[in-house]
Protein backbone atom coordinates (compact mmCIF):
# COMPACT_ATOMS: atom_id res chain seq x y z
CA UNK A 1 0.00 0.00 0.00
CA UNK A 2 3.16 2.41 -0.13
CA UNK A 3 1.83 4.15 -3.00
CA UNK A 4 -2.01 4.47 -2.12
CA UNK A 5 -3.14 7.47 -3.04
CA UNK A 6 0.09 9.40 -3.96
CA UNK A 7 0.46 11.70 -6.91
CA UNK A 8 2.92 10.60 -9.50
CA UNK A 9 3.78 14.45 -11.03
CA UNK A 10 7.77 14.44 -10.97
CA UNK A 11 10.55 11.84 -10.31
CA UNK A 12 11.65 14.11 -7.23
CA UNK A 13 9.05 13.09 -5.25
CA UNK A 14 9.42 9.37 -5.80
CA UNK A 15 11.90 7.56 -3.59
CA UNK A 16 13.80 4.48 -3.77
CA UNK A 17 11.60 2.51 -1.99
CA UNK A 18 8.82 3.43 -4.25
CA UNK A 19 10.93 2.59 -7.37
CA UNK A 20 11.24 -0.69 -5.88
CA UNK A 21 8.09 -1.42 -4.92
CA UNK A 22 6.71 -0.96 -8.29
CA UNK A 23 9.47 -2.57 -10.34
CA UNK A 24 9.11 -6.15 -7.69
CA UNK A 25 5.49 -5.47 -8.38
CA UNK A 26 5.49 -5.44 -12.10
CA UNK A 27 7.26 -8.09 -12.48
CA UNK A 28 4.91 -9.86 -10.63
CA UNK A 29 2.29 -8.98 -12.77
CA UNK A 30 4.26 -9.97 -15.70
CA UNK A 31 4.56 -13.78 -14.48
CA UNK A 32 0.90 -13.51 -13.33
CA UNK A 33 -0.42 -11.87 -16.84
CA UNK A 34 0.78 -15.26 -18.55
CA UNK A 35 -2.03 -16.90 -17.06
CA UNK A 36 -4.80 -13.93 -18.68
CA UNK A 37 -5.85 -10.96 -17.97
CA UNK A 38 -6.95 -10.15 -14.05
CA UNK A 39 -9.50 -8.99 -11.53
CA UNK A 40 -7.70 -6.40 -9.22
CA UNK A 41 -9.07 -3.36 -10.30
CA UNK A 42 -12.62 -4.24 -11.47
CA UNK A 43 -14.95 -1.43 -10.90
CA UNK A 44 -12.19 1.21 -11.33
CA UNK A 45 -12.34 3.61 -14.03
CA UNK A 46 -9.18 5.38 -15.29
CA UNK A 47 -9.70 9.04 -17.24
CA UNK A 48 -6.60 9.60 -19.65
CA UNK A 49 -6.29 13.18 -20.47
CA UNK A 50 -4.25 13.36 -23.42
CA UNK A 51 -3.88 17.29 -24.79
CA UNK A 52 -1.10 16.35 -26.64
CA UNK A 53 -0.49 12.94 -29.44
CA UNK A 54 0.88 10.44 -27.82
CA UNK A 55 0.64 6.08 -28.63
CA UNK A 56 2.99 4.53 -26.28
CA UNK A 57 2.64 6.07 -23.43
CA UNK A 58 -1.83 6.11 -23.41
CA UNK A 59 -1.89 2.85 -25.33
CA UNK A 60 0.28 1.51 -22.23
CA UNK A 61 -1.36 2.81 -19.71
CA UNK A 62 -5.28 2.30 -21.32
CA UNK A 63 -3.72 -1.38 -21.84
CA UNK A 64 -2.73 -1.72 -18.31
CA UNK A 65 -6.00 -0.56 -16.82
CA UNK A 66 -7.59 -3.76 -19.17
CA UNK A 67 -5.32 -6.48 -18.24
CA UNK A 68 -5.89 -5.48 -14.52
CA UNK A 69 -9.87 -5.53 -15.55
CA UNK A 70 -10.46 -1.87 -14.65
CA UNK A 71 -12.10 0.33 -17.42
CA UNK A 72 -10.43 3.56 -19.26
CA UNK A 73 -12.82 6.92 -20.30
CA UNK A 74 -10.51 8.86 -22.44
CA UNK A 75 -10.35 12.32 -23.85
CA UNK A 76 -8.03 13.65 -26.36
CA UNK A 77 -7.40 17.55 -27.82
CA UNK A 78 -10.34 16.90 -30.19
CA UNK A 79 -12.69 15.75 -27.79
CA UNK A 80 -11.91 18.60 -25.51
CA UNK A 81 -14.78 21.06 -26.37
CA UNK A 82 -14.98 22.40 -23.05
CA UNK A 83 -11.23 23.63 -22.68
CA UNK A 84 -11.72 24.73 -26.98
CA UNK A 85 -15.20 27.05 -25.26
CA UNK A 86 -12.88 28.99 -23.27
CA UNK A 87 -13.30 26.67 -19.91
CA UNK A 88 -9.91 26.43 -17.48
CA UNK A 89 -8.11 23.23 -17.27
CA UNK A 90 -8.51 23.62 -13.98
CA UNK A 91 -12.77 23.66 -14.05
CA UNK A 92 -12.43 20.25 -16.81
CA UNK A 93 -10.54 18.55 -14.25
CA UNK A 94 -12.79 19.30 -11.36
CA UNK A 95 -15.57 17.85 -13.20
CA UNK A 96 -13.72 14.72 -14.79
CA UNK A 97 -12.65 13.99 -11.38
CA UNK A 98 -16.26 12.58 -10.14
CA UNK A 99 -16.12 10.11 -13.16
CA UNK A 100 -13.40 8.54 -12.30
CA UNK A 101 -10.55 7.02 -9.95
CA UNK A 102 -7.58 7.74 -11.39
CA UNK A 103 -6.38 10.74 -14.07
CA UNK A 104 -3.94 10.21 -16.53
CA UNK A 105 -3.05 13.47 -17.91
CA UNK A 106 -0.61 14.45 -21.51
CA UNK A 107 -0.23 18.03 -21.70
CA UNK A 108 2.27 20.75 -23.20
CA UNK A 109 1.72 23.19 -20.45
CA UNK A 110 4.49 22.63 -18.04
CA UNK A 111 3.47 22.16 -14.46
CA UNK A 112 -0.03 21.17 -15.24
CA UNK A 113 -0.20 18.10 -13.74
CA UNK A 114 1.10 19.27 -10.89
CA UNK A 115 -1.61 22.18 -10.56
CA UNK A 116 -4.52 18.93 -11.58
CA UNK A 117 -3.24 17.26 -8.54
CA UNK A 118 -4.06 20.37 -6.42
CA UNK A 119 -7.13 20.56 -7.59
CA UNK A 120 -8.62 16.76 -7.51
CA UNK A 121 -8.82 14.19 -5.06
CA UNK A 122 -8.09 11.26 -7.09
CA UNK A 123 -4.40 9.92 -7.91
CA UNK A 124 -3.23 11.81 -11.09
CA UNK A 125 -0.19 10.34 -13.03
CA UNK A 126 1.72 13.02 -15.10
CA UNK A 127 2.30 11.28 -18.71
CA UNK A 128 4.27 13.94 -19.86
CA UNK A 129 3.79 17.76 -19.07
CA UNK A 130 6.21 20.02 -22.22
CA UNK A 131 9.57 19.59 -21.59
CA UNK A 132 9.44 19.29 -17.65
CA UNK A 133 8.70 15.69 -16.70
CA UNK A 134 7.79 12.49 -17.78
CA UNK A 135 7.84 10.20 -14.41
CA UNK A 136 6.72 6.98 -15.84
CA UNK A 137 9.00 6.37 -18.63
CA UNK A 138 12.00 5.75 -16.43
CA UNK A 139 10.33 3.12 -14.53
CA UNK A 140 9.98 1.11 -17.38
CA UNK A 141 13.53 1.77 -18.27
CA UNK A 142 15.03 0.99 -15.20
CA UNK A 143 12.38 -2.19 -15.33
CA UNK A 144 14.46 -3.04 -18.81
CA UNK A 145 17.79 -2.70 -17.37
CA UNK A 146 16.90 -4.42 -14.27
CA UNK A 147 15.45 -7.47 -16.54
CA UNK A 148 18.59 -7.48 -18.97
CA UNK A 149 21.15 -7.53 -15.94
CA UNK A 150 19.11 -8.61 -12.98
CA UNK A 151 20.67 -5.40 -11.13
CA UNK A 152 21.03 -1.43 -11.50
CA UNK A 153 24.09 -1.03 -9.24
CA UNK A 154 27.20 -1.65 -10.70
CA UNK A 155 26.23 -0.79 -14.57
CA UNK A 156 27.11 2.39 -16.27
CA UNK A 157 24.85 3.64 -19.16
CA UNK A 158 25.62 6.26 -21.47
CA UNK A 159 22.60 8.33 -21.89
CA UNK A 160 23.08 9.85 -25.36
CA UNK A 161 21.35 12.70 -27.72
CA UNK A 162 19.53 15.92 -27.20
CA UNK A 163 19.01 16.27 -23.07
CA UNK A 164 18.70 19.72 -23.14
CA UNK A 165 14.91 19.49 -24.19
CA UNK A 166 14.49 15.54 -23.60
CA UNK A 167 11.98 15.21 -20.21
CA UNK A 168 12.51 11.94 -20.52
CA UNK A 169 16.13 11.54 -20.12
CA UNK A 170 15.80 14.15 -17.16
CA UNK A 171 13.22 12.11 -14.81
CA UNK A 172 16.21 8.90 -15.99
CA UNK A 173 18.91 10.62 -14.26
CA UNK A 174 17.24 11.24 -11.54
CA UNK A 175 16.31 7.77 -11.37
CA UNK A 176 19.24 6.22 -12.11
CA UNK A 177 21.28 8.79 -9.78
CA UNK A 178 18.22 7.61 -6.92
CA UNK A 179 19.14 3.69 -7.70
CA UNK A 180 22.84 4.38 -7.45
CA UNK A 181 23.56 3.73 -11.75
CA UNK A 182 27.08 5.12 -12.97
CA UNK A 183 26.01 7.74 -15.87
CA UNK A 184 27.75 8.94 -18.85
CA UNK A 185 25.87 11.94 -20.58
CA UNK A 186 26.60 12.27 -24.67
CA UNK A 187 25.14 15.12 -26.27
CA UNK A 188 26.33 17.74 -28.36
CA UNK A 189 27.46 21.11 -26.70
CA UNK A 190 24.09 22.59 -27.50
CA UNK A 191 22.07 20.33 -26.57
CA UNK A 192 24.16 19.05 -23.06
CA UNK A 193 21.93 18.16 -20.19
CA UNK A 194 20.80 21.65 -18.07
CA UNK A 195 23.00 22.53 -15.49
CA UNK A 196 20.05 22.60 -13.56
CA UNK A 197 19.47 19.06 -13.18
CA UNK A 198 23.61 18.64 -13.08
CA UNK A 199 23.32 20.88 -9.85
CA UNK A 200 20.84 18.90 -8.60
CA UNK A 201 22.38 15.41 -9.54
CA UNK A 202 25.25 16.57 -7.39
CA UNK A 203 24.02 17.95 -4.57
CA UNK A 204 21.36 15.71 -4.04
CA UNK A 205 22.48 12.83 -5.35
CA UNK A 206 26.84 13.01 -4.86
CA UNK A 207 26.62 11.93 -8.72
CA UNK A 208 28.91 13.47 -11.01
CA UNK A 209 28.10 12.74 -14.54
CA UNK A 210 30.98 12.84 -17.07
CA UNK A 211 30.02 14.88 -20.47
CA UNK A 212 31.36 13.19 -23.93
CA UNK A 213 30.48 14.69 -27.67
CA UNK A 214 30.55 11.45 -29.24
CA UNK A 215 29.42 7.92 -28.83
CA UNK A 216 32.39 6.30 -29.88
CA UNK A 217 33.94 8.08 -26.50
CA UNK A 218 32.02 5.82 -24.42
CA UNK A 219 30.56 2.65 -26.74
CA UNK A 220 33.30 0.24 -25.38
CA UNK A 221 32.74 0.90 -21.69
CA UNK A 222 29.29 0.63 -20.92
CA UNK A 223 26.30 -1.32 -20.62
CA UNK A 224 23.49 0.15 -22.04
CA UNK A 225 23.29 2.90 -24.45
CA UNK A 226 20.33 5.12 -23.65
CA UNK A 227 19.50 6.48 -27.19
CA UNK A 228 16.90 9.29 -27.31
CA UNK A 229 15.31 11.20 -30.37
CA UNK A 230 16.17 14.62 -31.13
CA UNK A 231 12.66 16.01 -30.59
CA UNK A 232 11.38 18.34 -33.71
CA UNK A 233 8.70 20.04 -31.45
CA UNK A 234 11.11 20.96 -28.42
CA UNK A 235 12.92 23.00 -30.60
CA UNK A 236 12.44 26.85 -31.06
CA UNK A 237 13.76 27.18 -34.55
CA UNK A 238 13.78 24.57 -37.58
CA UNK A 239 17.06 25.41 -38.89
CA UNK A 240 18.51 24.02 -35.26
CA UNK A 241 16.27 21.43 -35.19
CA UNK A 242 17.76 20.55 -39.16
CA UNK A 243 21.24 21.21 -37.99
CA UNK A 244 21.41 18.62 -34.78
CA UNK A 245 18.56 15.83 -36.54
CA UNK A 246 21.07 13.51 -37.75
CA UNK A 247 23.91 13.96 -34.85
CA UNK A 248 23.68 10.15 -33.53
CA UNK A 249 23.47 7.48 -36.11
CA UNK A 250 24.08 4.26 -33.99
CA UNK A 251 25.01 1.24 -36.65
CA UNK A 252 26.73 -2.32 -37.01
CA UNK A 253 30.27 0.34 -37.26
CA UNK A 254 30.14 1.85 -34.14
CA UNK A 255 28.56 -1.16 -32.60
CA UNK A 256 32.16 -3.19 -33.21
CA UNK A 257 33.37 -1.83 -29.86
CA UNK A 258 30.52 -2.20 -27.70
CA UNK A 259 30.81 -5.13 -25.00
CA UNK A 260 29.27 -8.24 -25.79
CA UNK A 261 26.27 -8.28 -23.30
CA UNK A 262 25.77 -4.24 -24.37
CA UNK A 263 22.21 -3.59 -24.51
CA UNK A 264 20.77 -0.28 -26.55
CA UNK A 265 17.24 1.08 -25.21
CA UNK A 266 15.68 3.97 -26.57
CA UNK A 267 12.03 5.31 -25.82
CA UNK A 268 10.85 5.59 -28.96
CA UNK A 269 9.70 6.41 -31.86
CA UNK A 270 13.05 6.71 -33.35
CA UNK A 271 13.97 8.60 -36.45
CA UNK A 272 17.07 8.10 -37.77
CA UNK A 273 19.30 7.53 -34.81
CA UNK A 274 19.40 3.77 -34.38
CA UNK A 275 20.25 1.89 -37.68
CA UNK A 276 17.61 -0.98 -38.55
CA UNK A 277 20.04 -3.27 -38.99
CA UNK A 278 20.62 -3.38 -35.38
CA UNK A 279 17.11 -4.72 -34.72
CA UNK A 280 17.66 -8.42 -35.06
CA UNK A 281 20.63 -8.06 -32.95
CA UNK A 282 21.48 -9.51 -29.21
CA UNK A 283 22.11 -5.43 -28.34
CA UNK A 284 18.73 -4.29 -29.31
CA UNK A 285 15.98 -3.92 -26.31
CA UNK A 286 13.79 -1.08 -27.72
CA UNK A 287 11.03 -3.17 -28.30
CA UNK A 288 10.87 -5.01 -25.44
CA UNK A 289 11.41 -2.02 -23.58
CA UNK A 290 8.13 -0.56 -25.16
CA UNK A 291 6.23 -3.93 -24.01
CA UNK A 292 7.64 -3.74 -20.52
CA UNK A 293 5.26 -0.25 -19.93
CA UNK A 294 2.46 -2.71 -19.37
CA UNK A 295 3.23 -4.55 -16.33
CA UNK A 296 4.93 -0.82 -15.30
CA UNK A 297 2.21 1.01 -15.60
CA UNK A 298 -0.15 -1.78 -14.01
CA UNK A 299 2.16 -1.80 -10.90
CA UNK A 300 1.59 1.95 -11.19
CA UNK A 301 -2.13 2.27 -11.06
CA UNK A 302 -2.58 -0.65 -8.92
CA UNK A 303 -0.69 1.20 -6.45
CA UNK A 304 -1.83 4.59 -6.64
CA UNK A 305 -5.34 2.62 -6.35
CA UNK A 306 -4.04 0.97 -3.16
CA UNK A 307 -4.24 -2.68 -4.32
CA UNK A 308 -1.03 -3.44 -3.66
CA UNK B 1 35.31 55.42 24.10
CA UNK B 2 35.14 54.07 20.52
CA UNK B 3 33.09 56.69 18.01
CA UNK B 4 29.88 55.66 16.83
CA UNK B 5 29.50 56.23 13.04
CA UNK B 6 25.92 57.67 13.24
CA UNK B 7 24.10 58.72 9.88
CA UNK B 8 21.75 61.74 10.42
CA UNK B 9 18.87 61.45 8.49
CA UNK B 10 15.50 63.64 9.56
CA UNK B 11 12.87 61.68 11.31
CA UNK B 12 10.02 60.92 9.84
CA UNK B 13 6.38 61.81 11.55
CA UNK B 14 4.27 59.31 10.52
CA UNK B 15 5.04 56.50 7.98
CA UNK B 16 7.08 53.26 7.40
CA UNK B 17 10.98 53.22 8.00
CA UNK B 18 12.42 49.72 5.43
CA UNK B 19 15.87 49.85 6.92
CA UNK B 20 18.72 46.84 6.69
CA UNK B 21 18.19 46.72 2.46
CA UNK B 22 20.75 45.47 0.57
CA UNK B 23 22.79 47.51 -0.84
CA UNK B 24 21.43 48.86 -4.43
CA UNK B 25 18.25 48.03 -4.05
CA UNK B 26 16.25 51.04 -2.77
CA UNK B 27 15.04 51.72 -6.27
CA UNK B 28 14.02 48.56 -7.36
CA UNK B 29 12.32 48.50 -3.87
CA UNK B 30 10.09 51.99 -4.27
CA UNK B 31 9.25 50.59 -7.38
CA UNK B 32 8.11 47.25 -6.29
CA UNK B 33 6.20 49.02 -3.98
CA UNK B 34 4.67 51.70 -6.48
CA UNK B 35 6.16 55.01 -4.76
CA UNK B 36 6.97 56.95 -7.66
CA UNK B 37 7.30 60.86 -8.70
CA UNK B 38 3.72 61.25 -7.72
CA UNK B 39 3.81 59.77 -4.18
CA UNK B 40 3.09 63.26 -3.21
CA UNK B 41 4.51 62.76 0.44
CA UNK B 42 8.23 63.20 1.48
CA UNK B 43 10.49 59.87 0.54
CA UNK B 44 14.08 59.74 1.96
CA UNK B 45 16.26 57.45 0.27
CA UNK B 46 19.36 56.55 1.74
CA UNK B 47 21.76 54.69 -0.08
CA UNK B 48 24.89 52.79 0.81
CA UNK B 49 24.97 53.97 4.56
CA UNK B 50 27.63 51.74 6.97
CA UNK B 51 25.64 49.27 8.71
CA UNK B 52 26.64 46.49 11.92
CA UNK B 53 24.89 43.59 10.52
CA UNK B 54 25.41 43.92 6.75
CA UNK B 55 28.07 45.38 4.91
CA UNK B 56 25.97 48.46 3.40
CA UNK B 57 22.91 49.09 3.40
CA UNK B 58 20.24 51.37 2.07
CA UNK B 59 17.34 52.76 3.79
CA UNK B 60 14.11 54.18 2.84
CA UNK B 61 11.72 56.36 4.91
CA UNK B 62 8.19 57.07 3.44
CA UNK B 63 6.52 59.66 4.93
CA UNK B 64 2.35 58.96 5.47
CA UNK B 65 2.02 55.02 3.96
CA UNK B 66 1.94 52.08 6.44
CA UNK B 67 2.97 49.09 4.69
CA UNK B 68 0.62 46.14 5.57
CA UNK B 69 2.80 42.61 5.36
CA UNK B 70 0.72 41.51 2.22
CA UNK B 71 2.53 44.74 0.41
CA UNK B 72 5.86 43.56 1.13
CA UNK B 73 6.01 39.72 0.89
CA UNK B 74 7.97 40.51 -2.88
CA UNK B 75 10.85 42.85 -0.77
CA UNK B 76 11.90 39.10 0.33
CA UNK B 77 13.04 38.45 -2.80
CA UNK B 78 15.12 41.94 -3.46
CA UNK B 79 16.18 42.17 0.23
CA UNK B 80 15.37 38.94 2.38
CA UNK B 81 17.18 40.98 5.49
CA UNK B 82 15.17 44.33 5.83
CA UNK B 83 13.27 44.97 8.41
CA UNK B 84 10.51 47.57 8.44
CA UNK B 85 9.11 49.95 11.22
CA UNK B 86 6.00 51.59 11.47
CA UNK B 87 6.59 55.10 13.06
CA UNK B 88 3.18 57.10 14.56
CA UNK B 89 3.81 60.66 15.93
CA UNK B 90 7.89 60.05 15.65
CA UNK B 91 7.96 56.82 18.04
CA UNK B 92 8.52 53.16 16.25
CA UNK B 93 4.47 51.73 16.87
CA UNK B 94 5.65 48.48 15.49
CA UNK B 95 9.01 46.63 13.94
CA UNK B 96 9.10 43.41 11.67
CA UNK B 97 11.94 41.58 10.40
CA UNK B 98 11.40 40.27 6.37
CA UNK B 99 13.01 37.07 6.88
CA UNK B 100 12.73 34.18 4.11
CA UNK B 101 10.29 32.16 4.01
CA UNK B 102 10.42 28.77 2.45
CA UNK B 103 8.38 29.10 -0.25
CA UNK B 104 6.58 32.26 -1.96
CA UNK B 105 3.66 32.10 -2.76
CA UNK B 106 1.29 34.63 -5.25
CA UNK B 107 4.74 36.71 -5.26
CA UNK B 108 6.85 37.02 -9.05
CA UNK B 109 5.79 35.46 -12.46
CA UNK B 110 7.50 32.22 -13.91
CA UNK B 111 9.53 33.39 -16.47
CA UNK B 112 8.88 30.12 -18.36
CA UNK B 113 6.07 30.72 -20.82
CA UNK B 114 4.75 27.66 -21.13
CA UNK B 115 4.19 27.45 -17.05
CA UNK B 116 0.97 26.49 -16.30
CA UNK B 117 0.66 29.51 -13.93
CA UNK B 118 1.53 31.67 -17.24
CA UNK B 119 -1.93 30.55 -18.76
CA UNK B 120 -4.93 31.77 -17.94
CA UNK B 121 -5.83 29.21 -14.59
CA UNK B 122 -6.89 30.51 -11.25
CA UNK B 123 -3.81 29.70 -9.44
CA UNK B 124 -1.15 31.40 -7.43
CA UNK B 125 2.05 31.49 -8.91
CA UNK B 126 4.57 29.30 -6.58
CA UNK B 127 8.38 29.19 -5.95
CA UNK B 128 10.09 27.69 -3.58
CA UNK B 129 13.58 28.14 -2.42
CA UNK B 130 16.34 26.21 -3.29
CA UNK B 131 19.32 28.26 -1.64
CA UNK B 132 19.64 31.29 0.11
CA UNK B 133 22.72 32.84 -0.67
CA UNK B 134 22.72 33.51 -3.31
CA UNK B 135 18.58 33.19 -3.57
CA UNK B 136 17.49 30.72 -6.10
CA UNK B 137 14.10 29.41 -6.97
CA UNK B 138 12.51 26.88 -8.43
CA UNK B 139 8.99 27.36 -9.53
CA UNK B 140 5.94 25.23 -7.89
CA UNK B 141 4.57 23.94 -10.95
CA UNK B 142 7.07 23.11 -13.63
CA UNK B 143 10.13 22.98 -11.54
CA UNK B 144 12.32 25.83 -13.71
CA UNK B 145 15.14 27.03 -11.24
CA UNK B 146 15.44 30.42 -11.44
CA UNK B 147 17.47 33.49 -9.78
CA UNK B 148 15.35 35.79 -7.06
CA UNK B 149 15.65 38.91 -10.24
CA UNK B 150 14.21 36.83 -12.84
CA UNK B 151 10.60 36.54 -11.44
CA UNK B 152 10.69 39.85 -9.56
CA UNK B 153 11.77 41.42 -12.82
CA UNK B 154 8.22 40.51 -14.02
Amino acid sequence: MALKGKDIITLKDITKEDIEFILENAEIFEKKLKNGPLKLLEGKILATIFLEPSTRTRLSFESAMHKLGGRVLTVSKDEMTSLAKGETLSDTVRVIEGYCDVIVIRTPIEGAPKMVSDMVSVPVINGGDGAHSHPTQPFLDLYTLKKEFGKLEDLKVAIVGDLKYGRAVHSLAYALATMGTEMVFVSPKELRMPDSIIKVLKNEFGVEAEEKEKIEDVISEVDALYMTRIQRERFPHESEYEKMRSVYKLDSKIMKNAKEGMKILHPLPRVDEISPELDATKHACYFNQAHNGVPVRMAILAGVLGKI
Amino acid sequence: MIEKKEIKVSKIRNGTVLDHLNEGSAYRVLEMLGVDNDYGNPVIVLMGAESNSIERKDVIKIEDKFLEPEETGMLALISPNATISIIKNYNVVSKRKIGLPKKFIGVGQCPNPKCVSNQNEPISTVFNVETKDPLILSCGFCENVVDSSDISAH
